[in-house]
């Protein structure tokens, strides 16, 4: 393995800038300046309360906004903001809610394509088996290439988002609570296609998440972050098991409230 | 005698497609003072039971009973207006976004203060035109629902509180009445894992210092389940298992209801880091096109060519379940 | 419908405006306004060959005659014939062709417009945006009927002058409408994702933003034609507008104001004739409208 880490996001910070009247400015900070970085086939988790700056990191990862400072690499590259091009062969995202995230008025199949008619040299026959192929992959069937969104169920749409996700092979997807809202049955399906699509294609995984539980299940390393401070970062196993700071506590002790059923309560 | 019972409820929507069939025989029976667990994912038709009991139905909706009693009247033969009395009088809803259910443009003190009925006045009659006493009482309400500024939160516009404040400012406006009977439709879903836990141990307080009985509505069982008495658990429109607390949790006879609590990963590491998960496969059917037979078949781990035929009621010690082969039972007794 | 393309995938995936169409189709008023639309579009194209005269034909021998349902009307005049003798059907048929014709022609006009300048305001951001935006404001403060009378007070009367000027009074409220609703657009995430796919801003208006402005086109559109219809109708009606041996429905009207009494047809065609036309535009708008928004809900 090389020296460079897949992802390496280096002082990185976003400042909201907003115009009161003519001349005063207001200025929030989403998120100060942080940095970590991000092996191959590994996954990030974020957790935070709302407010706490989570959303806004993983949407200047995926270039939804530009960074106020610092700068990403992927693969020891920099990725310019607004160079979408290049990231977007690299890193993808999906959004939180699958439902506004893809457009009523195109048929699945020609959202898959798009990405592609804008980023590669394929011919009309190519990319239509490159999107079946990719369909498949996500656990949906060919038959939906000519179905509308609004025709499918949640859980269904947010796999079309995945495979939106993939079809340009990033190496990162960035997921800004893609699976928090979704019904608990189809949540299940979605972690697992998460997890065998990263061991089959050595994907990476920044997701931002609030079930303790799910973090612990599919996280290799954890941030947590408070009113836009990073105030724990470490292997999900130490953070979960053990946290040093006063969030990751009371994290845990909300987790483990006395109204919670554990798995291991019914072999006692 | 139960507070609120419930025998065959069916809630048919009409559709472009014409009518639905949204929840088929649906049965429930609330003690006095318990608190209900009522779980099932999106499309189960849940919140369409809790709007049925609270007398929200919409017009599209043909709503069917064999029996809808709370206490001795019967909710169905009611008028309107009855109905609305009754509703205000010994029902009372907590929705899933609370922020959106408190009127932006009015403080949360004058809201309050509004949801409080006149027959709570304690005092001389000459007092009772003195204004304050609304006052009073609402800062003593927002104070039992656990909020410690009350005052400060009293002159809050909805948009300046947290979620959590707010859901637990809409409890406060639900038991200013001293309801029988508190329906709360998926109360903590918009909330972060600090306030679920304040928000739960509100409604237990409520539950044990009034005696209010709580049916509480939830799509994620493992969340709640200790607050709860007794689960009923609903798949399509259907109530597929329903027994005590220890009966669901420890020896559920479904497999969906076992699937449920056994499909998300938990913190104790009981899961080996990363591996695959219980799923069961497949979608949720679309209510125009339900599966004949048992409705959970076609994704039902446990399904035999049997399971075509709709599985009858069947009861062992109070727990019902609707399955040709449940799970977990007793020696001797499976077929 | 989902369920059922769920089950039978080789059933005919429909897309939205098919099933705008069939939902439209169901809509019994919006049907009939659309028939009535049709008419009244065939008389516009067709009028010459429709009429049975030429619209400043006089008949001295039948000045007055009521319609042929009268004891005294004529066949031959099927509406009967006002002052001067002119067949009353003609008049009207030629003066769809003024005024309604006119009128679809000041919306293209002003929709082309407004919704190009609309576009690129709710496309940028910041400054740009906002000038247009309190401009609008300002220009959308002038009544379209008083921006109108200016125009002829500067310009001079005539139809053409007013045509100019309701053009100029509907843009503006094409532009707001349309550059509120790129805005709108523009904020969706599947914008975002687009962006993401390296889409240029061609692309996004293109195939993000446009398919799904339809709904706010219809709207605007059908709300604008009836402006426009009555717009051209009351400035004819004063004078300003089409002069007077012109067919136009109002110019009509207020040329026939004086006999009110004494042939009341040659008043109520015409007014019949307008509210008709402004009935039907906006029977087929609120129809398309309803159709479009339970397909995408």
């Amino acid at each position: 393995m090389s020296q460079v880490p897949l992802l390496k996001v280096d002082n990185l910070s976003k400042v909201f800038v907003t115009h009161s009247g003519l001349f005063r400015k207001i200025t929030k900070t989403a998120f100060h300046p942080l940095s970590f970085t991000l092996e191959r086939g590994q996954t990030l988790a974020v957790m935070g309360d709302s407010g706490s700056g989570k959303s806004s990191l993983a949407r200047v990862l995926a270039g939804v906004m530009p960074p106020s400072q610092g700068s990403i690499y992927i693969d020891g590259d920099k990725i310019e903001p607004g160079d979408d091009k290049k990231r977007c062969q690299l890193l993808r995202m999906i959004f939180q809610d699958p439902s506004t995230s893809l457009n009523p008025r195109n048929r699945i199949g020609q959202i898959l394509e798009t990405p592609l008619i804008l980023n590669t040299n394929l011919d009309a026959e190519q990319r239509e088996t490159l999107v079946l192929d990719t369909l498949r992959m996500v656990g949906l069937l060919p038959d939906h290439y000519h179905f509308y969104p609004q025709m499918i169920s949640t859980g269904q749409k947010q796999r079309v988002a995945l495979a939106r996700a993939l079809i340009l092979s990033p190496k990162i997807i960035v997921a800004d609570e893609a699976i928090s809202n979704l019904d608990i049955s189809v949540r299940s399906q979605i972690i697992n296609l998460l997890l065998s699509l990263q061991s089959r294609l050595g994907l990476s995984y920044v997701l931002v998440a609030n079930d303790l539980g799910v973090v612990r299940h599919i996280s290799d390393q954890v941030i947590l972050m408070h009113e836009g401070h990073v105030v724990e970062a470490g292997p999900t196993h130490k953070v979960l098991t053990n946290p040093q700071s006063e969030q990751g506590l009371r994290l845990l002790q909300n987790y483990h409230n006395e109204y919670r059923w554990h798995h291991s309560d019914s072999k006692r | 005698m139960p507070l609120l019972d419930i025998r065959n409820l069916t809630i048919e929507i009409e559709t472009p497609q014409g009518l639905v069939k949204a929840v088929d025989k649906f049965s429930l029976t609330l003690a006095d003072g318990e608190i209900r667990g009522l779980v099932g994912e999106s499309g189960s038709g849940k919140s369409l039971v809790a709007e049925t009991i609270v007398g929200i139905a919409k017009d599209t909706w043909r709503v069917t009973a064999d029996r809808m009693y709370l206490d001795n009247i019967d909710l169905l033969s009611l008028s309107h207006k009855e109905r609305r009395r009754i509703m205000g009088r010994d029902i009372a809803m907590v929705f899933q976004e609370p922020s959106s259910c408190l009127d932006p443009s009015e403080r949360i003190g004058a809201q309050l203060e509004e949801a409080i009925p006149e027959r709570s006045f304690q005092g001389k009659w000459w007092q009772r035109w003195r204004w304050h006493w609304r006052r009073k009482q609402a800062t003593a309400l927002l104070h039992r629902v656990g909020i410690r500024e009350p005052k400060a939160v009293m002159n809050a516009y909805p948009y300046q509180l947290s979620e959590g404040v707010c859901q637990k400012v809409m409890i406060a406006m639900a038991v200013a009445n001293q309801p029988k009977l508190l329906v709360a439709d998926e109360p903590t879903n918009a909330m972060e894992a600090s306030n679920q836990a304040q928000i739960l141990r509100l409604l237990e307080r409520v539950n044990k210092l009034s005696g209010t009985t709580i049916l509480l509505i939830s799509n994620d069982l493992t969340t709640f389940a200790r607050l709860t008495d007794n689960i009923t658990v609903m798949y399509c429109g259907q109530a597929v298992e329903s027994g005590t607390r220890e009966q669901i949790l420890t020896r559920p006879r479904h497999p969906y209801t076992a699937a449920l609590l056994q499909m998300m990963p938990d913190l104790d590491g009981s899961l080996p880091h990363k591996s695959r998960l219980n799923i069961l496969p497949g979608v949720i059917p679309p209510l125009q096109s339900l599966p004949i037979g048992c409705r959970l078949g076609p994704r039902c781990p446990k399904a035999q060519k049997q399971c075509v035929i709709t599985p009858p009621l069947a009861k062992i010690k109070g727990q019902t379940y609707y399955c040709h082969f449940p799970l977990n039972m007793p020696e001797g007794k499976s077929k | 419908m989902s369920g059922r393309a769920n089950i039978y995938p080789e059933l005919h995936v429909r897309s939205p405006r098919e099933q705008a169409w069939e939902l439209f189709r169901k809509n019994t008023l919006g049907m009939i306004g659309l028939w009535g639309l049709g008419l009244l579009s065939l008389l516009t194209l067709l009028a010459p060959w429709l009429a049975p005269y030429a619209p400043y034909e006089q008949f001295s021998q039948a000045l007055l005659m009521p319609p042929s349902w009268a004891d005294e009307g004529n066949i031959d005049f099927f509406l009967g014939t006002d002052d001067l003798g002119r067949d009353m059907l003609s008049r009207l048929v030629f003066g769809a062709r003024l005024t309604f014709g006119n009128a679809v022609l000041v919306v293209l006009v002003a929709l082309l417009a407004g919704g190009c300048i609309g576009i690129v305001g709710g496309m940028s951001k910041g400054f740009k945006a906002s000038i247009l935006n309190h401009f609008l404001d300002t220009l959308l403060s002038i009544p379209s009927l008083l921006l109108a009378i200016i125009f002829v007070a500067i310009l001079g009367p005539g139809l053409f002058n007013t045509l100019i000027a309701i053009t100029l009074a509907l843009t503006p409220q094409f532009t707001r409408a349309i550059y509120n609703a790129v805005s709108d657009e523009m904020q969706k995430e599947y914008i975002t994702a687009l962006r993401l796919d390296g889409g240029t801003r061609w692309r996004i208006l293109r195939f993000g933003v446009l398919p799904n402005l339809s709904d706010t086109i219809v709207s605007q559109t059908t709300r604008g034609l009836s402006a426009a219809i009555l717009d051209i109708t009351a400035v004819g009606f004063l004078g300003l507008g089409a002069q007077p041996p012109r067919p136009e429905w109002g110019a009509m009207l207020s040329d026939a104001m004086d006999l009110v009494y004494l042939a009341p047809w040659t008043v109520t065609l015409p007014g019949l004739a307008i509210l008709l036309s402004v009935l039907v535009v906006n029977m087929v708008g609120e129809g398309l409208r309803q159709a479009i928004n339970e397909v995408m809900d």
